[in-house]
């Protein structure tokens, strides 16, 4: 049976795919084509949906594409959008992998989000702007990273699930950042809900080639982030730790794994990713930290790691996609007559659900499997007749 | 009448071949072996007959018709049942409810009519000689035995004319073999037919009216049992000859006392979740084998589990347990680790494997510490390493496919137990717990398993054994402790071992 | 044939085209909550569509899908040349500044802020004078002489309600007692009738006959609370009384309908202006609701009262306490 396969010779480029966690370039190519054709057959759901309320789908196409590609602006728009869900994507793939899911991802990134604008208020002496951020980086991830370890050390201790946990931290988090908001560090020259703005000197610059969209350097550096991430994850003896108690749990504590470690530390990074979503948008962005800044962020990151199947580097195509769509939401709204903010939510779902339907598309692809083979079985048979 | 048969079947997964080409019948009212090597593909080709997986091509003739079946369910209604090798029982429900489910008799939606059942089932119970009558017991309550007894009552409870067994005698004891035997001769004269998969010959040329045997994914042929023996059925699985029995192989060391312990156990006593130890006390010399016998549920897995990891019972156990006259009772199994313990677990695919990474990932679980396979770069694993240890370690064991990236999943039960084994000797251990090596493993395996199992203790390790099987621990153990009620029941030497008064203390009974 | 019906097709098209180039164009940005909210976002879409209809405007709503969105909806009206683009809602405050800046051309009305540009027309709502009529107005029906306050989100905007409130129910009654209580700290304070519901039914049982319920769609709970309790309970922004007649007394009115159908008209009229324009009681931007349900529980004298401390406000004899000049 064995001399079926291939023989396996591990070449440069192989194990260069292995060292990033891919076993073979097929594979990485695969569960791209996968994940592409399912977001493909989703989209086209949405614009059947769409043409029967009236609008042509290459309209809607064409209003797609402008609305992420279509100006400096627009992309540097569809990068902010991005920005944050490669974070929470990040937040929610990484416990995953030891099998802990992370809803609480949207609390995490609030408390994040406080910390770097309070890290503004204490730090108003720092000048120089690498210092500053540095300074904001570090209040905000280690501020989310306690806030996701909490659910941790508790599943850990206590063996509550993380689930209920996380879920409850989300509303303790929205609660005591609004505390903190409107009676400690409100800024008194404003009648809105907002923290006092952070100094100049932490302000991240936008990209002038964006013309006015909130977004610069801070892109590249989550995208170098994310690919660390991955390298660090297949890689680490930490990451090894992490997919083994993932997959078997009992295996994993029979050969010395201790799974209360595993969990806390986990969940803690995740924190801190989720974190740093304060980096986009405190320093970035609004420079404040207003109630309700964030575009449930923390949530669509849920949806992010799963359309990346898991894969932390998959994250990355996954957060830009319903970036788009979070643009491409309320431009659909406005250039169109039928299609309202709604509808296209419609269409994110039905591509999250294209994409995130494996067993469907495992299905279809046998079904045309033994389909081909057969007519290819049914033509050899012909021919020897 | 052929109630089964195979033609030309083939079924892959991915690269893999599991199954090449099947070709063979069934006749009504018989008692049909199906013997091959580990990954010989026994396994796939009835989950192919039950449903589980389609044919990728072939066809299957059942009571003469070609029919392609799909799923488990149509398989039942065609009248074939399959007990598995592990159980598909839910464990807190009662045995009525479990055999009963997914039948449950009654005209009115939501009840169950469990009077009715439990009549029908008493009536099957008395005509196929079966003497259960355990309805209203909790399944967990049973003994293996017993819930074995359970599957295949369900079975017929299903009105199954064609019963396949999946290595059915892998966890029993020698008492309990002899009646399941005496169970399957009883449904065959009741006009079933029952498919047998194993990889015991002694039993396949006792029971069975016809054996088939397989190799790498193909029939290789079709015998009358009792035109065959053990040398040629043996010959055919494996493709050349084998021995069978370790006895009167090289044993460097002798019954020695002089040898001082490495491994002591005094006085231990603990409640586990389901077992619980009372007053062990064991001591293990270097270079010797020491059997732990016992029918499964009398307190050995739970004595494994505190031995490998003493640490999750530190608060609750009593009594003694040193390594070097090192006390270890706080050690975790990375701790033990370093003191050179190594584990090959009882259940492979529960405890030692990650059935969705490749062997290399696996080979790496426990040994994620060891310094052979750190890279220079602070926190960073060095796979390269792992993967060249995994190919050398493909080569000494046979394991197949010979490839580290193969999923461990994908892999038959047998080379699967070669990398568990292959990766517990990799750190060269001092001390070696192994428990049941060669559980749904055959011939070919086993002989290797043992050969490496014998060697390391040629080599001056202690190993201590546990098994189910009898005739494993005769065959390789110095001395043989037979748990019972959590307890030591009995003690052999080796010039004491005797099946019977073995089997007889695993019972309950005394060693006089 | 076929080209004559495609020549048809763009004629029609571009005489459209031409007349709509005559007619004015406005863009409408709402708040997440949109055009639906039962409230400010609906109330502006209404004024929008009263436009539409008596002035020959054409009109497009955008409702954004998040609060990152505001400027980049607001951009695509304006790169639209829209002759005039209307933010609603003080989240957008940000938004519309950066934009007035970049598109200074460009004719832009914010509702509830005060942008300080000068191609922004800005509409705020004084709140706390109105909400004093209303505080009087409890005062006036309150038998037990307790009244409550039920706040949707605690931001300084309600707290403005609330102190104007207060400051009315005292004027009249001075030992008045007054409950508040606020839902939450989260943007879900506005939409959670069921816990509306509770701490009015707590009000209700400590003696308060009368609450005003300055809570976005969580004051649906407060007139639950008063139908089940036979009690009184006061609407917000827009007039609530026909949603459950016999409970609701009043509504504090909040027009921002009339503020978008004003700052349209003037500008079809030419008139139009930048600058704050405040909605106070003077111009009855603020106000309390009489209507066809409540016009038995409201009596002439009430009313008279009423219109009295209605001109001592615009004179300026009574100073009604403004939470935001407070807090400066």
């Amino acid at each position: 049976m064995s001399d079926n396969l291939m023989v396996v010779r591990t070449s440069f480029i192989q194990r260069f795919f292995q060292s990033i966690g891919v076993s073979s370039f097929q594979a990485l190519l695969r569960s791209l084509i996968k994940s592409f054709a399912g977001a493909g057959l989703g989209l086209a759901a949405g614009l059947l949906v769409c043409y029967y309320a009236g609008e042509p789908p290459l309209k809607i196409l064409k209003i797609l594409y402008q609305s992420s590609f279509g100006s400096g602006y627009d992309f540097g728009m569809t990068l902010y959008y991005t920005a944050p869900l490669i974070l929470t994507g990040l937040a929610v793939a990484i416990p995953f992998k030891a099998g802990l899911f992370n809803i609480g991802a949207e609390g995490q990134l609030t408390v994040g989000a406080l910390a770097a604008a309070w890290a503004g208020v204490l730090g108003a002496g720092i000048t120089s702007p690498f210092l500053a951020v540095l300074f904001a980086a570090t209040f905000a991830f280690a501020a989310g990273g306690i806030w996701g370890a909490i659910p941790g050390f508790l599943k850990a201790l206590r063996g509550s699930h993380e689930v209920i946990t996380t879920i409850m931290l989300n509303f303790i988090a929205a609660g005591m950042t609004a505390y903190f908001t409107l009676y400690t560090i409100k800024d008194p020259n404003s009648a809105q809900a907002e923290t006092i703005p952070v100094p100049e000197s932490f302000f991240l610059k936008p990209y002038e080639v964006f013309n006015g969209a909130p977004m610069g350097n801070l892109i590249w550096f989550l995208i170098v982030l994310a690919i660390l991430m991955h390298f660090w994850i297949w890689n680490s003896r930490w990451g090894y730790c992490l997919k083994a108690l993932g997959e078997n749990e009992r295996a994993a504590e029979t050969y010395g794994i201790t799974k209360q470690r595993v969990w806390v530390s986990s969940m803690f990074v995740a924190g801190g990713l989720a974190g740093l979503v304060g980096l986009v948008e405190i320093l970035g962005n609004s420079h404040k930290f207003k109630i309700g800044f964030s575009a449930d962020w923390g949530f669509v990151g849920i949806a992010v790691a799963l359309v990346a199947r898991g894969n932390i580097l998959g994250v990355l195509p996954s957060a830009l996609l319903f970036g788009m769509l979070q643009k491409g939401a309320g431009s659909l709204d406005l250039e169109t007559e039928k299609v309202t903010r709604d509808l296209s939510y419609l269409i994110q779902g039905l591509i999250i659900l294209g994409v995130a339907s494996e067993g469907l598309w495992d299905g279809l692809s046998r079904f045309l499997g033994n389909h081909l083979k057969q007519r290819a079985r049914a033509k050899q048979t012909g021919g020897t007749k | 009448m052929n109630v089964i048969e195979f033609k030309r079947v083939a079924k892959s997964f991915g690269d893999v071949v599991a199954n090449r080409d099947l070709s063979f019948e069934v006749k009504a009212g018989t008692i049909h072996g199906l013997i091959g090597e580990n990954g010989a593909g026994k396994s796939t080709a009835m989950k192919v007959l039950f449903g589980i997986f389609p044919a990728d091509s072939g066809e299957i003739l059942i009571r003469k018709k070609p029919t392609r079946i799909t799923n488990p369910v149509q398989a039942m209604r065609l009248g074939i049942g399959m007990v598995h090798q592990h159980f598909m029982l839910a464990e807190p429900e009662t045995v009525l409810d479990n055999i009963i489910l997914g039948h449950e008799p009654g005209w009115f939606p939501g009840l169950i009519f469990r009077d009715k059942a439990r009549k029908e089932l008493t009536e099957i119970s008395k005509n196929y000689g079966l003497a259960f009558d355990k309805w209203d017991v909790p399944v967990s309550h049973l003994s293996v035995g017993e819930q074995q007894r359970v599957e295949i009552i369900k079975l017929l409870y299903q009105r199954s004319d064609v019963l396949i067994l999946d290595e059915p005698t892998a966890v029993l004891t020698p008492q309990e073999v002899k009646e399941l035997f005496q169970n399957l001769l009883r449904l065959k004269q009741e006009g079933k037919t029952i498919i047998l998969i194993s990889h015991k010959l002694k039993e396949v040329l006792e029971f069975t009216d016809y054996v088939t045997v397989m190799r790498r994914g193909e029939t290789v042929g079709t015998k009358v049992t009792n035109e065959t023996n053990e040398d040629e059925l043996a010959e055919m699985m494996v493709g050349r000859k084998v021995s069978f029995t370790y006895q009167g192989i090289r044993r460097i060391l002798s019954d020695s006392t002089e040898i001082p312990s490495i491994l002591k156990v005094k006085g231990l006593s603990f409640k586990g979740l389901s077992e619980s130890c009372v007053d062990v006390t064991l001591n293990l010399r270097q270079g010797e084998i020491l059997g732990i016998g016992g029918v499964q549920g009398n307190g050995q897995s739970e004595f494994l589990r505190f031995l490998s990891n003493p640490k999750e019972y530190f608060h609750k156990v009593s009594g003694e347990y040193t390594i070097r006259d090192q006390s270890v009772l706080a050690d975790s199994p990375l701790d033990l680790r370093k003191r050179g313990v190594s584990l090959v677990p009882e259940d492979r695919l529960a405890e030692g494997l990650l059935l969705q990474q490749d062997m290399t990932e696996n080979f790496l679980l426990g040994q994620h510490e060891d310094p052979r396979y750190q890279s220079k770069f602070p926190g960073l694993l060095d796979r390269d390493a792992a993967r060249a240890r995994v190919e050398q370690n493909i080569k000494a064991f046979d394991i197949r496919p010979p490839y580290p990236t193969v999923w461990s999943g994908r892999m038959s039960g047998g080379n699967q137990q070669k990398l568990v084994i292959a990766r517990a000797l990799d750190s060269k251990p001092e001390i070696l717990f192994v428990a049941h090596p060669t559980r749904g493993v055959d011939v070919g395996a086993i002989e290797l398993i043992h050969e490496a199992i014998m060697n390391e203790r040629n080599a001056g390790r202690a190993i201590i054994l546990f098994s189910s099987e009898l005739e494993e621990l005769i065959d390789l153990s110095d001395r043989i402790a037979v748990f019972y009620g959590g307890r030591i029941q009995a003690e052999f030497g080796r010039k004491e071992f005797d099946p019977w008064k073995i089997g007889k203390t695993m019972g309950g009974g005394n060693k006089e | 044939m076929k080209s004559n019906t495609l020549l048809a097709v763009i004629v029609t098209v571009f005489s459209f085209a031409a007349s709509a180039h005559a007619e004015l164009k406005i863009g409408l940005v709402l708040e997440k909550s949109g055009k639906d909210d039962k409230s400010f976002n609906q109330s502006a879409y209404v004024g929008l569509k009263r436009a539409e209809k008596e002035l020959g405007v054409t009109t497009k709503t955008v409702e954004a899908p998040d609060n990152s969105a505001y400027e980049s909806l607001q951009r695509a009206f304006a790169e639209k040349k829209f002759d005039l683009i209307i933010a609603v809602g003080f989240h957008q405050l940000e938004a519309v500044k950066k934009n007035a800046e970049r598109f200074p051309d460009q004719k832009f009305m914010l509702i509830d802020e005060d942008a300080k540009e000068k191609n922004v027309r800005s509409a705020m709502f004084e709140e706390h004078e109105g909400s004093y009529l209303i505080g009087a107005l409890a005062a006036m029906h309150s038998k037990t002489g307790k009244v409550g306050f039920i706040g949707g989100m605690d931001v300084p905007l309600i707290r403005r309600f609330q102190l104007g409130y207060e400051a009315g129910v005292k004027k009249i009654n001075p030992k008045a007692e007054v409950f508040v209580n606020y839902l939450g700290v989260t943007g879900d304070a506005w939409n959670n009738p069921p816990k509306a519901k509770e701490l009015a039914l707590d009000q209700y049982g400590r003696g308060a006959d009368i609450i005003f319920a300055a809570a976005g769609n969580s004051g649906l709970g407060v007139f639950d609370a008063a139908e089940a309790q036979k009690k009184l309970a006061i609407g917000v922004d827009s007039d609530q009384s026909w949603i459950k007649p016999k409970s609701i007394l009043s509504s504090m009115l909040k027009r921002v309908d009339e503020s978008v159908f004003d700052s349209i008209k003037l500008l079809k009229e030419g008139k139009f202006e930048a600058g704050l324009i405040r909605y106070g009681v003077k111009t009855k931007g603020v106000d309390y609701a009489v209507n066809e349900y409540n016009a038995k529980m409201i009596t002439d004298a009430d009313k008279k009262k009423l219109e009295e401390l209605r001109k001592d406000i615009v004179s300026g004899k009574i100073k009604v306490p403004d939470y935001y000049l407070i807090k400066k």
